[in-house]
């Protein structure tokens, strides 16, 4: 743990980003907290189609890209990166293994959503020891997309009908080949969502994310309103760019395709520039940077511990729908506290409201959980 | 900031212009998001979206260009040819039923017991045909009349094929006795070449007499397309999958569902043989295995669902919903009509969703 990040220098901090990733939290905790059956749109697919389910974590990436442009934007501590990451990469093993109810070292998952974030971190870091702003970083996020898109092409025209499948996929291969019975479901889907394939396609998301979290520094160096039209325009951008990219490869996540990562990012970056726009330029300029930070600050105490609330309601969640007996500990509780008969509701806002006070309380004390 | 120290009239463009891209991104972030969202789909249903058409209903055009002679062997054949009747809108559909379908041994007493699930569903058929049993007037009428309901139905979602059944009057086509209905968009005619007894020479010479003389309801337009509805396929004709041109369409390892009944083979070459009166020759429906297959045309789902949707469960207990599991009910083989995409053995499916045909030109 560590004390709060200091955005600060001579010019006032940048609220939005922590209160974009409250947004997001507070439908990434309820999404993650209802009671089976749960409906078709909050399940992943099998393989080809999105849901809104798929949505919720490169959410968390893009607006994790934008935090890394602000944590990178000066000189990185390599001490400090070398011990996120392998905290990350311990921390998400354990956790994934925990998260799937699978101990067998033998196959020991090795890849997992903690495990993506620490290599994009770790891809982060690295490249802005050269490349800095805003401009840099679209030409990385577009360049990645277009070469992505070509070497998807390259291997799809190879398949059997030209179609990605589980049979005949770039992860069946790669991931296969690296980790064997270390990957997802022990290699049996014959892909790894989190695998080194999904993770050159998590780099894209994030990517786009740190461009516009660069765009939000130079403007919080200049004018902001130039800022936001700035990060309006790269919106639109990854949304075309991702619409165009549809076109020619299929997105979707099980492999995290350069269509599907610009899609979702441009909406992790919309919620990014909602949040930019009424509290960053609108509020601060009609009200104050002091009404600023009371409006926000709800959004913005769930948002500083972002990492926390992610991982920490998702698995407890998990946990609570496995133990307890018949009916879980989940249902239990969702019985207990049900919105208009539904348990299912119930637990989702009870999730939500106790992950919500956690934050609140250690935001109020100046503790974020970080690597 | 920068717009606090500036006039105030530019300042409040400025503004408006702001708030201008803001709302013209999160629309389109609202626009790309929903084109990124889409069903979950098998990699065979996807490449098979991709791969083969799908065709919508139109709404029935003023003034046709010529006609379609849609060829049905028996009264259930007619969804075989849906493909090519969605594929020319242009064109005014002349449904001709060949046979009334009264060899059907579902139409005996023990038959009907052993397959009519009406508590799931199915309809009995009108007038009852077990007192009669098959080959009788009762079976044939019996058959009719769930034809009529089908076509009914079918003209819900294919609204080209409304016809008033009040309006049927008997005619003579080559000599034959035939009734003809003649809708606003489309013509049926009823022939009675017999079950089980259709030559492909004497279907070629009744059609060719019809053509040659139109019986009142049959406009005298030029004939654009006649399409063989009635599947078929031999052991002989699957499995070939080099020649299979659409990969999606011929799954490794699968073959076709074998269909040979001689009726429809009968229809399949009298088609062939007409294929010289139509501008656009004929289409035959076959499976996707036959190497001579060239097209392929998908329904949409929510018209195959109309057609042949089950509700959830297994054969012996999922409720009846789309028009062929109720109305032709009595009728399916090997217990429901069977649900899929392709005409698969191991489904044993002889509706699927897509269809395909061999082209005979002109």
């Amino acid at each position: 743990m560590s004390g709060a990040a200091r955005l600060g220098g001579t010019h006032s901090r940048l609220v939005s980003l922590d209160a974009a990733r409250g947004i997001f939290l507070t439908v990434s905790v309820t999404s993650a907290s209802v009671i089976p059956p749960v409906p078709s749109w909050l399940e992943h697919p099998a393989w080809f189609g999105v849901t809104f389910y798929d949505l919720i974590f490169p959410l968390f990436v893009t607006l994790s890209g934008v935090g890394l442009a602000f944590a990178y934007r000066r000189r990185t501590s390599w001490r400090t990166t070398a011990r996120r990451v392998g905290v990350l990469l311990v921390v998400g093993v354990v956790y994934t293994a925990v998260h799937g109810n699978h101990y067998e070292l033998g196959s020991l998952r090795l890849t997992g959503v903690l495990q993506l974030y620490a290599v994009l971190v770790l891809a982060s870091a690295l490249l802005h020891t050269v490349v800095r702003d805003a401009r840099g970083w679209a030409v990385i996020t577009l360049a990645t997309a277009v070469l992505g898109t070509l070497a998807y092409v390259w291997f799809e025209a190879r398949c059997p009908g030209a179609v990605l499948a589980p049979t005949c996929n770039p992860s069946g291969v790669i991931d296969g080949a690296l980790l064997g019975d270390h990957m997802y479901a022990q290699g049996e889907r014959r892909h790894d969502p989190e695998g080194l394939v999904a993770i050159c396609g998590a780099f894209l998301t994030a990517s786009a994310g740190t461009t516009a979290g660069h765009l939000a520094l130079e403007a919080r160096a200049g004018s902001r309103r130039v800022g936001l039209v700035r990060i309006a325009a790269w919106t639109a951008t990854c949304a075309a760019t991702g619409t165009g990219l549809a076109m020619v490869v299929e997105p979707f996540k099980r492999l995290w395709t350069p269509s599907f990562a610009l899609l979702a990012g441009a909406l992790g970056l919309a919620v990014f520039l909602v949040a930019f726009a009424v509290l960053d330029v609108l509020l601060e300029r009609v009200r104050g940077a002091r009404t600023r930070d009371a409006v926000g600050w709800p959004l913005v105490a769930l948002g500083r511990n972002s990492l926390l609330v992610y991982f920490g309601s998702h698995l407890g969640s998990a946990l609570l729908l496995r133990y307890g007996g018949e009916p879980s500990w989940a249902e239990q509780a969702g019985e207990a506290v049900s919105w208009e008969g539904s348990a299912q509701v119930g637990f989702a806002l009870l999730s939500l409201v106790v992950w919500w006070a956690v934050a609140l309380g250690l935001h109020r004390r100046g503790i974020y959980v970080r690597p | 900031m920068s717009w606090s120290t500036a006039p105030p009239g530019r300042g409040s463009v400025r503004v408006v212009l702001v708030v201008a891209v803001l709302v013209l991104t999160l629309v389109a972030v609202a626009l790309s998001t929903a084109f990124l969202l889409r069903p979950s789909l098998t990699p065979a249903q996807w490449a098979l979206a991709r791969d083969v058409p799908t065709l919508d209903p139109q709404d029935p055009v003023a003034d046709p260009q010529g006609l379609h002679l849609l060829l049905v062997p028996h009264p259930d054949d007619e969804l075989s040819g849906w493909g090519s009747l969605l594929d020319r809108p242009d064109l005014r559909p002349v449904l001709v039923l060949l046979t009334r379908g009264e060899a059907t041994q579902r139409c005996g007493e023990q038959a009907m017991a052993n397959h009519l699930q009406v508590e799931l569903g199915e309809v009995a058929p009108r007038p009852d045909p077990t007192s009669q049993g098959a080959s009788s007037t009762a079976c044939e009428e019996a058959r009719l009349q769930a034809f009529r309901t089908a076509l009914g139905e079918a003209a819900r979602h294919t609204p080209v094929l409304a016809v008033d059944w009040s309006l049927a009057r008997p005619a003579t086509v080559a000599g034959q006795g035939a009734e003809v209905v003649e809708g606003r968009h489309a013509t049926v005619v009823l022939l009675d070449l017999g079950d089980d007894a259709l030559t492909a020479s004497g279907v070629t010479e009744v059609l060719a007499g019809m053509l040659d003389a139109p019986p009142e309801g049959v406009p005298d337009l030029p004939v654009g397309r006649i399409t063989a509805a009635a599947y078929y396929a031999t052991r002989g004709e699957v499995a070939d999958r080099p020649t299979c041109e659409v990969v999606v369409v011929c799954p490794a390892g699968e073959r076709a569902y074998v269909y040979d009944r001689p009726d429809h083979l009968a229809v399949r070459e009298a088609a062939r043989a007409l294929a010289e009166r139509a501008a656009e020759g004929s289409w035959l429906a076959t499976s996707p295995f036959d190497p001579a297959a060239s097209v392929h045309r998908a329904l949409p789902q929510e018209l195959y669902d109309l057609a042949m949707g089950l509700g959830p469960g297994d054969a012996g207990s999922a409720p009846r919903m789309g028009t062929y599991q109720r109305v032709y009910g009595w009728l399916a083989f090997p217990d429901v009509w069977r649900r899929g995409d392709l005409p698969l053995a191991r489904d044993q499916v002889m509706f699927p969703r897509v269809q395909s045909y061999e082209v005979v030109p002109p």
